[in-house]
C-alpha cells in the first residue's frame, strides 16, 4: 500500500466519471493495494449490477455438477431440462455402462472363429437394452412414484428420456458384434428381440414393478434360447425369422400405443 | 372460489370398498383430516393429488374436473403433494433433487428454477444443507426436502399425507407457522395423527372413519360432541366405552362415569374417539 | 445483497468488528481454497464494488459487467488454492476480470466497448485548485493523448493486458495495437523532452 491516500474528493470524481485519465490511472493503480479506499468508493458501484452478479455467482456455485452424459445429450441438441431428466442420478447407470463395456469388450477380444463367441454374444446381447430399461427403473433410481405422478410432467417423456442412455450402449454392442460376427446380417439379429423385450419390460413394469419385470423376461429369454438350441440343434434357432417378426410386431404395437395416448391427451388440451 | 368439490367418491380395491361416497367442497384455508388407519384418509389424498382415480362419483379440483386428462395436467402444475411415504433418487443432493422435481413441475427456465428451489430450501430450513446428499441427511431433514418439493411452483392446492412425522417439536411449529400462512389464499388439505396439529392450525376437520366422513366442522364442535360424557377417575368404569389413564395418573373415561369420577372438560380427542371408538382399544398412556 | 453469515470466517469477521481485528485478503482466499463460502461473500463485499466501477470506465453495457463479475469471483472460488501470495489480491483479482471482460467482449462481436467517462483532457483550473494538485508534464501529456491511442495505453500499461488481449477488447487488430502504442510511447517521450 502506498503512503499515498486518494482524499474522498478525489475518489468521488474518480467513480462519478469526471476525473481525468492520468489521474484516473492513479487511483485505479492505488485502489488495487488500498482497503480503505476500496471501501471509500462502495457507496458509488451500482448495487443493481453488483447484486445480480453475486445471485448469479451463486446460482453458478450451487448449480449440480453436470455429468458427461447430459453435457452429451446437450450438445447433440436436447433441451437442457430434457438433458437432465435423461442424465438423473448416474451412479447406478455408471455401473451398468460399465458392465455393458465390459461385455462387448470382452466378446471382441476372445472372438474365435467356430462361432461360439457369436452365439454366446448375440444372446446374452438383448440383455443390454433390457438391463438399461432396468436401471432407469430399479428400486435405487426412481423410488419416487408419487411425487412423479402429482407433477404435470409427459410421463411417457419421462419414460423415454431415462431410458436414451440405452441407445449409445446398444450403438456400442452393435459395433462389438460387427466386429465378432463376420456375417453383417447375423451381427444384428439381436436387436429386435432386444428391443422388443425392453418394450415389453416397459409394460410390464407398470404392474408387476421393474424388478420382476426384469427379471422374469431375462430368465424367460434365456430360457427360450436355450430350449430352441435343444429341440431344433441349431444354435442361432432362437433369432429365426419368426422370432423377428414377432419381436418387430411387439415393438411397434408399443410405438403405436404411446403415440396414440399422447395424441389423446394432447388433443383435448 | 371453490377449490376443491368431491362428490359421492368412492374407490374399491377388489371387493374392499375403501372410500364410501364421500361428499366434501372446500376452498382457501386448512382442512384437516382425521381417522384411523385404514379409514381411507391416504386414498382420499391420493384421489385429491391425482395421483389415483376414483372408483365412482365426480372430483372437481380448482374449478377442472380430473377425469379429463388434459384438465388434470393443467390440476398438476397448481398442484403440491406430500405423499405418505416416498423415496430419493440415489446420489442426489438436497439442491439437485428439487431441481429434478422442478423440471417434473415444468420450469425449464434453469435460473428462475434455481432461484425456486433456493426460496424453498429457505422456507424449511434446510438451505445450508443444498449441497449434502440426501443419504447423508437425517430423518426429519428428508422429510422436510418432501415438503419442499411440494412449495415448488407456488400450488394453490397442497396436498398433504402425514407432513409431520419425523418432524421435532421445533420443525413442527415452523411448518404450522408455514403452512397457515400459504394457507390465507389457498386450499391445504393435511392428513394427520396428530390431535394438537388440528387444534393448532386446522379451522375445519374431518373425521374419516371406514371410508366415510363422520364429521365436517370446526375443532371445538368436535369437541363439543363429547361434552358430559368425559369423566377422570381413580377407578374404571365397565361400561365405559374408552379408558386410558393421563400423565398425572387419573383414569379417563369416556362413557358412563364411574364411582367418584369428575367431569372434565372434553378435548378434541375425546371427541375423536367418542366418534370413532372402538370398545377393543386398549388402556393407553395418554398426556392429559 | 443477501449474504449468509455462518461458519470460521464468519466468527473472525464479528471479530474484526469487536476487537479491530482485520482478517486479510489473502486469509479470505485461504479460507476460500478451503471451501468456505462466507470468506468468498466477503471478498465479494470487499472487491466487487471498486471492480465494477473500473469495469464499468471500459465497457458501458452492465449486462457484460455483470457477467464479467460473476465469472471473475467463480473463477476465484475455483483458482483460490493457485493464488501464490505474491502481490496484491485486488491486482489478482483485477486481472481475471479485465481478462473475462476482455473475452466476454470477443465473442459479441457487434458490440462495441464504451468508455463509459465523458473523458476530460484537462481538469478545469478551478478543480486543480479544490482538488489541491498539480498538473505535471507527464499528466498532461497523457491526458493529451487521442482517446484511441490513451485506450491503448490503458490496456497494456495500466491494466496490464498482452498485445492480443487488447486487440480483441478494443476490436483492433493486433498490428494496429503496437502501431498506437509506438506513437504513444513517442509523443509521451516528446512532452517529457
Amino acid at each position: 500500500m502506498t503512503p499515498w491516500h486518494t482524499d474522498d474528493g478525489i475518489l468521488a470524481a474518480y467513480a462519478e466519471g469526471r476525473l481525468d485519465r492520468a489521474r484516473s490511472a492513479s487511483v485505479e493503480q492505488h485502489l488495487t493495494g488500498c482497503a480503505r479506499c476500496r471501501a471509500a468508493v462502495l457507496p458509488y458501484a451500482d448495487p443493481a449490477v453488483l447484486n445480480r452478479a453475486w445471485a448469479d455467482t451463486v446460482d453458478t456455485l450451487d448449480r449440480p455438477r453436470v455429468p458427461l452424459f447430459e453435457r452429451m445429450l446437450t450438445w447433440l441438441g436436447l433441451p437442457a431440462s430434457s438433458a437432465r431428466l435423461a442424465a438423473g442420478a448416474s451412479a447406478a447407470r455408471r455401473a451398468w455402462v460399465f458392465g455393458c463395456a465390459v461385455v462387448a469388450v470382452y466378446a471382441v477380444l476372445a472372438r474365435d472363429l467356430d462361432g461360439r463367441t457369436a452365439t454366446w454374444f448375440l444372446s446374452v446381447a438383448p440383455l443390454v437394452p433390457l438391463t438399461g430399461v432396468a436401471v432407469a427403473y430399479g428400486p435405487g433410481s426412481f423410488p419416487m412414484h408419487d411425487v412423479v405422478a402429482a407433477a404435470p410432467y409427459s410421463v411417457l417423456k419421462l419414460v423415454l428420456l431415462r431410458c436414451l442412455p440405452v441407445l449409445p450402449m446398444t450403438g456400442l454392442v452393435l459395433l462389438a458384434g460387427s466386429l465378432i460376427v463376420p456375417d453383417s446380417v447375423t451381427a444384428v439379429l439381436w436387436l429386435l428381440p432386444g428391443l422388443a423385450l425392453a418394450a415389453l419390460s416397459l409394460a410390464a413394469e407398470r404392474y408387476i414393478g421393474a424388478g420382476w419385470s426384469i427379471a422374469t423376461l431375462a430368465l424367460l429369454w434365456m430360457g427360450f434360447v436355450t430350449g430352441s438350441r435343444w429341440s431344433t440343434g441349431s444354435p442361432l434357432a432362437a433369432f429365426a425369422p419368426t422370432v423377428q417378426v414377432l419381436s418387430f410386431l411387439i415393438v411397434l404395437t408399443a410405438a403405436v400405443a404411446a403415440a396414440l395416448t399422447t395424441r389423446r391427451a394432447r388433443r383435448l388440451l | 372460489m371453490t377449490d376443491i368439490r368431491l362428490t359421492g367418491v368412492s374407490k374399491n380395491y377388489g371387493r374392499h370398498r375403501v372410500l364410501d361416497a364421500v361428499t366434501l367442497q372446500a376452498g382457501p384455508g386448512v382442512l384437516g383430516m382425521l381417522g384411523p388407519n385404514g379409514a381411507g384418509k391416504t386414498t382420499l389424498l391420493r384421489i385429491l393429488a391425482t395421483v389415483a382415480g376414483p372408483s365412482a362419483g365426480r372430483v372437481e379440483l380448482l374449478g377442472r374436473d380430473i377425469a379429463d386428462p388434459a384438465l388434470r395436467t393443467e390440476v398438476r402444475r397448481k398442484l403440491g403433494y406430500v405423499p405418505q411415504e416416498t423415496g430419493f433418487p440415489s446420489g442426489f443432493t438436497a439442491f439437485e433433487y428439487l431441481d429434478y422435481v422442478g423440471i417434473l413441475k415444468e420450469m425449464p427456465d434453469r435460473r428462475a428454477r434455481h432461484d425456486e428451489v433456493r426460496r424453498v430450501l429457505d422456507v424449511v430450513g434446510l438451505s445450508p444443507m443444498a449441497r449434502r446428499r440426501i443419504r447423508r441427511l437425517s430423518g426429519g431433514m428428508k422429510q422436510r426436502l418432501v415438503i419442499a418439493q411440494a412449495l415448488l411452483g407456488d400450488p394453490r392446492l397442497l396436498v398433504l399425507d402425514e407432513p409431520t412425522v419425523g418432524l421435532d417439536p421445533e420443525q413442527r411449529l415452523r411448518f404450522r407457522d408455514t403452512v397457515s400462512a400459504m394457507a390465507e389464499n389457498r386450499c391445504v388439505v393435511v392428513s394427520t395423527h396428530q390431535t394438537e396439529d388440528i387444534v393448532a392450525f386446522c379451522p375445519r376437520v374431518v373425521v374419516l372413519h371406514e371410508g366415510r366422513a363422520l364429521f365436517d366442522g370446526p375443532p371445538r364442535e368436535l369437541a363439543a360432541t363429547a361434552a358430559g360424557r368425559v369423566w377422570e377417575g381413580a377407578t374404571r368404569d365397565a361400561g365405559a366405552r374408552l379408558a386410558w389413564r393421563t400423565g398425572d395418573g387419573a383414569l379417563r373415561q369416556v362413557g358412563e362415569p364411574p364411582a367418584g369420577a369428575q367431569l372434565v372438560e372434553p378435548s378434541l380427542e375425546d371427541g375423536y374417539l367418542l366418534l370413532v371408538g372402538r370398545a377393543d382399544l386398549p388402556v393407553e398412556e395418554v398426556a392429559a | 445483497m443477501v449474504l449468509n453469515r455462518s461458519g470460521r470466517i464468519a466468527d473472525r469477521l464479528s471479530r474484526t468488528a469487536r476487537e479491530g481485528v482485520i482478517v486479510e485478503d489473502a486469509d479470505l482466499l485461504t479460507a476460500i481454497a478451503g471451501g468456505d463460502r462466507d470468506a468468498l461473500a466477503e471478498l465479494y463485499r470487499r472487491h466487487a464494488p471498486w471492480l465494477q466501477i473500473r469495469l464499468h470506465r471500459r465497457c458501458a453495457d452492465p449486462d457484460l459487467v455483470a457477467e464479467a463479475l460473476q465469472e471473475t469471483f467463480v473463477a476465484a472460488w475455483r483458482g483460490a488454492g493457485r493464488w501464490r501470495g505474491d502481490g496484491e489480491v485486488g491486482g489478482w483479482l483485477w486481472g481475471i476480470a479485465v481478462r473475462r471482460l476482455v473475452d466476454l467482449i470477443a465473442h459479441r462481436p457487434r458490440h462495441r466497448p464504451l468508455s463509459a467517462a465523458p473523458d476530460p483532457l484537462v481538469a478545469s483550473a478551478e478543480e486543480q485548485v479544490l482538488l489541491g494538485t498539480e498538473y505535471g508534464d507527464l499528466t498532461t501529456a497523457l491526458n493529451r493523448l487521442s482517446p484511441e491511442l490513451h485506450a491503448v495505453v490503458q490496456a497494456t500499461v495500466l491494466d496490464g493486458l498482452t498485445t492480443r488481449e487488447a486487440a480483441r477488447l478494443l476490436h483492433i487488430p493486433q498490428g494496429t495495437v503496437k502501431t498506437r502504442m509506438a506513437r504513444a510511447r513517442t509523443l509521451l517521450r516528446e512532452a517529457l523532452s
